[in-house]
């Protein structure tokens, strides 16, 4: 009947084992620890962040910090390896990112205990994105499901462990001012307060009783306290997801009756409270949604988009990624939907890159490119704001981690070209029977005739019902 | 931030109030909305002219012709970067409310523009992305869903700026159609989902026998068919995996349909087979992150590159959006299209020029030429470039929408 061509066979066999041998090959250069090097990249077009644009420009990377940089003028030493490039960006930064979790989802109110990095998947794909889309430094949250959600992580997405991977460890605490669960608005305010005021009670009668607030010896605190009482002494701070302008007061309410520090995130329905986030001169996090609109008092619709107001406002402002989605997952998007809304090229990529940086503590070090900071470069195949970037290479503190030749992924959602072959099988009937029946029924159908009402078809006028309904008799038949 | 918002409320009423000025200083004259259009650069829909003038005359275009010469007094000039025509969005949400209609799986008579909320804010929205004509799918909960309705986004009565209620036929393949259905077992009720298609062979039987008339329908229903059967009307097919792909030009090519293919997210694997078919694709939208072999979601295993390959193998591809989350969606889907490899002046033939052959409306829509409709769309910069933002939108020769700062330049111009 059917018979398998062992040619096809062989040559499948062969096939598969070149293409694991590329995939084999591609995964141990784009996620293997690639020995440091120095070198120097020449772009067309650098952009510092910390300063204007230079272009041409020249960067030296020694021992994972930037040696060097500037226009033409800066001499490449003798024999270093120089890579081109059309454009010099710092790798991007992001806050507030649920990249490489596995299934954390918290819904008790008080999982200030849990952390981040304990669900975190080094292995998963999110991070092979994160590569990809030139991310280097990651804020990574538990996703807001509970009031207090618990402790995010700040980490590199490479390594083949965890440990390895990460830059801090309990970095934000993350609180939810959104009920969840069947909740009202005012009970879930109420858990939360009583949550933060019971820590807040029990560090007093620890002052009363031993005369100091903190014990630095964990084993005289209970585990799963350590982090509630290190948010109430303003040792670190909170991320407060806000869904509305009431949100971000009640954010700062909080922090001053609590004391401590707030990062309002941010949807375009808080519009509203932006001059409350000036005034309280923090940096704002924004999601991938920018845009919403309302209806005034007098009937018109305002539309709000969200990094014009905030730019318009003086307050400054990071921009997280989608991961799931194919333009908003690339920071180099998202700062040119900035620039769409109105604001400027350097504000919109500080949005995702000193910004961010700046927010977890690494001013100088991370976000910008300047002299000393650390080689956290991403390297684009065209300028941010054409619409057409790849990230060709991304390297954290001077190790390449993210090389596009190399990502086979990517070159195989380009094409046919890359699809594994199929085994050939050769049937006996080179007829797929059913063709016949197919005439078959449409010879059929022919002689039966016109379908009833066919005639009246007039294109492109729009279908109206009969006035007289139609009758399926046919003038031959009678 | 009130203060700022304010400003731009009084800034944007200051421009209204300058265009109603406008409007009726150019009604004192003699026609009310006429404009000339000094572009940078034009993009008729085939590809960019450069700089160019188009002169707009009541609802149509006049014509279109080089920046050369004195400016003709008397005008409405409006000075802009780039002048592209008025976005098509052939896989538009806009204004829908409501649920699907799941009545029964062949529901040939329902137009989605009866779906439509005429005052929703989302063909605002449009306009403001520069989109100016929708068509509105009847949803996928049947097999044969309806009729896709095309209409315009301005601010008319609904009436007024549908183009066609009816302009194809609407035809969900593969798995969609039969969530929610089920055998009818013991102890289940037998509802309305009870037993309607639950397979994929089934949704094909089902479209097999409505296309052959063997499903119960009345006979302006099965006329619907039968006009969807003369191969002049357009059949949209709503296809994403490939084997749906294959059942939906092999339904086309034996019942004598005319296939337009819908989302074909494993489009890239049939290209020939779609070329010979000479069926065009509307791709779009792009779910996620696509995931190789998945079998997760229908949509998850598109490439990056399948519109390119379609246009490679000469197959007219259109881009919709199928969310409208933003609106702006569309041209981000253009312009990522270029990026994975598809021509730039395809890129935006793929929302203009193409998805106004779909419809058979070129003649009025999609192109900027002499006697088409004035749908055009003005922006400060390319329109792939997802920084660029859309100043000014013109349906039928009339300014829907425009940015504050369009119309200073503008009125300063104007003696």
């Amino acid at each position: 009947m059917s018979s398998l061509r062992p040619a096809h066979v062989t040559l499948h066999a062969v096939l598969g084992l070149v293409i694991s041998l590329g995939l084999l090959s591609g995964t141990v250069q784009a996620a293997g620890e690639l020995p440091q090097r120095d070198h120097a990249i020449r772009a067309k077009t650098i952009y510092p962040i910390s300063a204007d644009p230079i272009s041409p420009g020249v960067v030296i990377v020694q021992g994972g910090r930037i040696a060097a940089m500037g226009g033409e003028e800066v001499v490449i030493p003798e024999g270093m390896e120089t890579v081109e490039t059309e454009a010099l960006l710092p790798a991007f930064v992001e806050v507030m990112s649920q990249r490489g979790l596995d299934r954390a989802f918290e819904t008790r109110p008080d999982s200030s205990f849990i952390r981040a990095s304990d669900a975190l998947n080094p292995a998963s794909l999110e991070m092979d994105d994160a590569r990809r889309v030139g991310l280097a430094t990651l804020l990574v949250t538990p996703p807001p499901g509970a009031a207090l959600s618990g402790r995010g992580v700040i980490l590199h997405p490479q390594g083949l462990e965890i440990d390895s991977m990460i830059l801090r460890d309990d970095a934000y605490m993350s609180l939810s001012l959104q009920p969840r669960g069947g909740v009202s608005r005012m009970g879930h305010l109420a858990r939360l307060r009583k949550i933060l005021s019971d820590g807040r009670r029990e560090l007093e009668e620890r002052e009363k009783r031993d005369g100091r607030r903190r014990h630095h010896r964990s084993d005289e605190i209970p585990p799963e306290k350590q982090a509630l009482y290190s948010l109430l002494e303003g040792e670190i701070p909170a991320l407060v997801d806000c869904n509305t302008a009431a949100d971000v007061a009640t954010a700062f309410a909080l922090a001053r009756e609590y004391g401590f520090e707030v990062t309002p995130v941010i949807e375009p329905e808080c519009w509203r409270a932006i001059e409350l986030l000036a005034v309280n001169r923090v940096t704002a996090i924004i999601g991938p949604r920018l845009t919403t609109w309302e209806i005034l008092p007098d009937g018109t619709r305002h539309h709000v988009d969200l990094p014009s107001l905030l730019h318009e406002a003086g307050v400054p402002f990071c921009m997280s990624t989608d991961p799931r989605e194919l333009a908003a997952q690339h920071p180099w998007y998202l700062a040119a939907r900035c620039v769409r809304s109105g604001v400027p090229e350097d504000v919109a990529l500080a949005a995702v890159t000193r910004n961010p940086a700046e927010l977890l503590g690494f001013e100088g070090s991370k976000g910008v490119i300047q002299v000393g900071a650390d080689a956290d470069l991403v390297l684009l195949s065209d300028q941010p704001f054409s619409g057409r970037a790849f990230v060709d290479s991304l390297l954290i503190k001077g190790t390449r981690v993210y090389h596009r030749d190399a990502d086979t992924k990517l070159n195989r959602l380009f094409g046919r070209a890359h699809e594994p072959p199929m085994l050939v099988i050769e049937s006996d009937h080179p007829e797929d029977p059913r063709t016949e029946d197919w005439e078959q029924l449409e010879h059929d159908l022919q002689a039966l005739g016109p379908s009833p009402g066919e005639a009246d078809i007039r294109w492109p006028a729009p279908i109206s019902p009969p006035k007289e309904p139609h009758t399926h008799d046919h003038g031959e038949d009678k | 931030m009130t203060n700022s918002s304010r400003r731009r409320c009084v800034a944007s009423r200051l421009g209204r109030l300058a265009l109603t000025a406008l409007l009726v200083l150019g009604a004192t004259t003699a026609l009310a909305d006429d404009w000339l259009i000094r572009a940078a650069h034009w993009h008729d829909g085939e590809q960019d002219r450069g700089a160019g003038r188009l002169k707009v005359e009541g609802s149509r275009i006049a014509w279109v012709g080089p920046d050369s010469g004195p400016l003709p007094s008397g005008d409405d000039v409006l000075d802009v970067a780039w002048a592209i025509p008025g976005l098509i969005d052939l896989r538009s949400g806009a204004g829908r409310r409501g649920p699907q209609e799941e009545a029964s799986e062949v529901t040939p008579l329902v137009q989605s523009v009866d779906l439509l909320d005429p005052t929703s804010p989302d063909f605002e929205r449009c306009l403001r992305a520069g989109i100016t004509t929708v068509a509105v799918e009847p949803g996928n909960r049947a097999v044969v869903g309806g009729q896709v309705s095309v209409l315009k986004t301005d601010a008319r009565p609904l009436d007024q700026r549908t183009l066609n209620p009816g302009a194809a036929l609407w035809v969900t393949l593969g798995w969609e159609s039969v969530i929610g259905n089920y055998a009818p077992r013991n102890f289940m009720p037998l509802g309305l989902h009870a037993r309607r298609p639950t397979t994929r062979m089934g949704v094909a039987s089902t479209l097999r026998r409505a296309l052959e008339l063997a499903e119960p329908m009345s006979s302006t229903e099965q006329a619907v068919i039968g006009r969807a059967r003369s191969g002049r009307w357009p059949t949209f097919m709503q296809a994403r995996k490939e084997v749906d792909i294959r059942t939906a030009l092999g339904f086309a090519a034996s019942h004598g349909l005319r296939p337009v293919l819908v989302e074909a997210t494993e489009a890239y694997r049939h290209v020939e087979l779609i070329a010979e078919a000479g069926a065009p694709v509307v791709l779009g939208p792009f779910y996620g992150q696509p995931r190789i072999g998945a079998e997760f979601w229908e949509g998850d295993d598109h490439r990056l590159a399948t519109a390119s390959l379609l246009a490679e193998g000469g197959v007219p591809v259109a881009i919709g959006t199928g969310r409208l989350t933003d609106p702006d969606d569309l041209r981000t889907a253009a312009s990522l299209a270029a990026r994975h490899g598809l021509d730039d002046d395809l890129a935006v033939a793929a929302i203009t020029r193409v998805p106004a052959e779909i419809l058979g409306l070129s003649h009025r829509l999609g192109q900027l030429r002499a006697g088409s409709d004035a749908d055009v769309v003005l922006l400060d910069g390319p329109p792939l470039s997802p920084g660029s933002r859309v100043v000014g939108v013109l349906v039928e020769g009339r300014l829907a929408w425009s940015a504050p700062s369009l119309l200073a330049p503008a009125s300063e111009s104007t003696p």
